[in-house]
This record gives C-alpha cells, structure tokens and sequence, in this order.
C-alpha cells in the first residue's frame, strides 16, 4: 500500500479544494486564546513565557492588603472553608472509592498472614507508608473530558481571586478539590488556594498548603507563583 | 493561506531544530493549523476556541513528551483527536443533522466568489461531519493536511494497514455524503 497507490478521486479533490484554501485564523482570535492559556497557566503580563517568574497576581497582592474589618468577615466563613480545603480531597477519596475509582486489591492466595508485628514504636520519627490495600487507577478518560468543567471553575476562582473575593475563591477551589482531586488543573488549583488564604491573611494555612504543593508539584511552573504570594505574607 | 497540504509548507513535516521547540513559538507557529484541525475534525465554531484553550493547555503540559526528531503537526493532531473525541462523547456535544439548517443552500447565486467559497468550505464540513471521527481523522490529514499514512498512523496510534482501510472507507462515507448533499440540494431546487 502507499500514498501513490491510494490516490484521492478527482470528484473528492475538488469538493474538498476550498476547505484546504481556508484562511487562517484571525490573529485576534489567536492572541485571545493565548492569552486565555495564559491565565489559565498563570502567567503574568502578556508573554512570560513557561517558567518565567513572573510577580504573584494582582489580585492576590490586593488580598493581602486587605482591610482587617474584611478579614474577620471572612474569617468565620472562610475558616470553616478552610478547613475543608485541607480535608477536601480525602473525602473525595474516600468518594472515588465508593464509586469504583479506587479498586480494592485482594490479597494474594497463599500462606496465611503473619502474625502481628511487634508493637511499633511509640513516636514514629518519620511517616510510615500506609499498607498498600488499595490501588488507585486514574480515570483519565473522565478527567479529559471534564477538562472544559475543571477550567470552568479555576476560571471561577480567578476570577473570584482577583475581586478580592478570597472566601469566594476557596469555595470554588474547594469545590474542584472535591470533583477533580486530581484534576488536570489541580496545580492550578492550589497555587490559588495558597493565594487566596495569603489574602485572607490565613498565613499558616497558606504555608502549609504551599508546603503541599511543593511536595505534589515539585517542579510546577507555579510555584514561583507560590513563593511570590509566600513572600507578600509580613 | 493555512490550508495548504503540510508537505509544500516549509514548517509542517519538517521537525524543528533541536532545542528550538519553546511553547510560544509553536503556538505562533501552528496555532492555525491546530484551529483548522480542530475545526475540520468537528469542533463548532461557538466551541473553537475552548477547545483552542484545552488543546493548548494539553499541549504544554506534554511538551517534554514531544520527540524534536519527529514533524510537530501529526504529534498535535493526534493530540487534538483525542481532545475532539473527549468533546464529541461530552453532554455539551449535540450532534447537527446536516442538510435539515435552512440556511444550508442559497436558492440564490452567489453574490461574489468568496461566499461562494465559503458556502463550499461550509458544505465540506458538512459532509464531514457524517463521517465517523476515526475515519475522518484520517481523511483530514490525509486530503486535507497531507501527511502520508505512516505519520498519520504513527500520530493516531494505529497501524498502518489500520490507517488506509481508514482512509478508504471515509472516502467512500465522503463520496456517498456528497451524493446524498447533491439529492437535497436538488431537491430544494426543485
């Protein structure tokens, strides 16, 4: 087989002609689609580039110059929302689970158990690997599809970000935590989570997602975004 | 003008330098091709430029993946094939029955020949859009784009042989659809 062999009919060539003589693409509609990758990249400015380190955005520098009167406004909600942020994902988890995401692994057919280990030691000087019962399988087919749904709502908590709308902001974050725990878009994700609770001056909470973030995404293009916001904190 | 098959443009079967690959200039460099491509394989012009978005978002998170030794339009086809077949299985996605739009065919003769024009590239889509995605991925780069088959079933991950019944079969799918554009087209005219 080959192309010569596999020649179009003249009938199809010519219906199909004007399609490959379609113009271009406006340019403007170009440069808004980039600068709407951009965003959602967290890029600043107009062309930075990938892994340029750029300043924290905007809205997160305003946040952290927000008014004390806002911040214990916030405070009440925004730390019952908090709170669920950091849980966020291990309920959701735990909800995979129940739905057939995460698939229970039999033990392998064989010797009985041993028995118990010795009693472990009383202060454990490092975190022990959990027994591997479980293995998580990615549903990445799902996950692409719900790309547009997962951009919907990071848009959402930008958006929300730069109104210094920090409370507003994690709800819908924690809201992507909870549908997409390991979304396409879950760096994205937390990089604004540590930018809105610097905003709402929940400084320790901020580091410690930070801390999180730089655990899960070591070398994320946001984290410069991460440290910028780290650093607006007095 | 973007449509050109991809081997008489100087950028678009050949592999870019080694280390010259950076995220902006390849989207300067192909994002009309990845529009078109998009476009082509079904995506609707109200939905383009988020799918736009998400194709490029994909492709900068995989750009470490990109092999510099290989051409970058099959590897962002195939990119753009599987982020269309994720669109087209989405509940957004409503399948247009062609031919029923009313305003599919001017009673009238065109006014001058870039509606004319356009008219036909919209009745290619339309045709298109009755061919089955795996089929009409191939016949896109193929006819439209012009990359041989090996590329195409390099990008798509299919074999070879897989690629041509492909690309036969949608040009016999193509063939019928514009048999069947024709009939009712005449019988609007009629």
């Amino acid at each position: 087989m080959s192309d010569t062999a596999d020649r179009i009919s003249r009938e199809l060539d010519e219906f199909l002609a004007p399609e490959r003589r379609c113009p271009d693409p406006p340019a403007a509609v170009r440069d808004d689609v980039l600068s709407r990758v951009g965003a959602t990249l967290g890029w600043s400015g107009s062309d930075p580039g990938p892994g340029s380190s750029g300043p924290a955005p905007s809205g997160a520098r305003a946040l952290a110059r927000g008014s004390l009167a806002k911040s214990v406004a916030t405070l009440v909600v925004g730390g019952v929302i908090g709170a669920g942020v950091h849980e966020g994902y291990d309920r959701a988890r735990e909800r995979r689970a129940e739905q057939g995401n995460i698939v229970a692994v039999a033990p392998p057919p064989g010797p009985p158990p041993p028995p118990p280990a010795p009693a472990p030691a009383p202060l454990a000087a490092e975190p022990q690997p959990k027994p591997s019962i479980v293995r998580y399988e990615p549903p990445r087919p799902r996950r692409d599809r719900n790309l547009a749904a997962e951009r919907a709502l990071i848009e959402q908590g930008r958006t929300a970000l730069g109104r210094d709308q920090g409370d507003a902001a994690l709800t819908v974050l924690e809201r992507h935590a909870r549908d997409f725990p390991e979304g396409e878009l879950a760096e994205e994700r937390e990089s604004l989570q540590v930018q809105a609770l610097v905003g709402l001056e929940r400084f320790e909470q901020a580091r410690k997602v930070a801390a999180r973030f730089h655990r899960r995404f070591p070398r994320s293009i946001f984290g410069t975004v991460v440290d910028e916001a780290l650093k607006s904190i007095p | 003008m973007g449509g050109k098959p991809a081997g008489q443009l100087p950028n678009a079967a050949t592999a870019p330098a080694p280390g010259t690959l950076d995220f902006h200039s390849l989207y300067k460099q192909e994002f009309a091709y990845s529009w078109r491509t998009l476009r082509r394989l079904g995506v609707r012009e109200s939905d383009l430029a988020d799918v736009a978005h998400d194709l490029f978002i994909v492709v900068f998170r995989h750009l470490s993946d990109y092999d510099p030794s290989r051409p970058v339009r099959p590897w962002l086809f195939g990119i753009a094939f599987r982020i269309v077949s994720d669109y087209r299985r989405s509940l957004r996605f409503v399948r247009e029955v062609p031919g029923d739009a009313p305003e599919i065919v001017d009673r009238a003769p065109p006014v001058d020949d870039q509606i004319a024009e356009r008219q036909a590239r919209e009745a290619v889509n339309r045709v298109l859009e009755e061919l089955e995605l795996d089929r009409r991925a191939v016949l896109v780069m193929h006819d439209l784009e012009g990359h041989p088959v090996p590329q195409i079933a390099a990008a798509l991950a299919i074999p070879v042989a897989t690629a041509y019944s492909r690309l036969r079969l949608a040009r016999e799918d193509l063939a019928a659809a514009i048999k069947r554009l024709r009939a009712r087209e005449e019988g609007r005219r009629a």
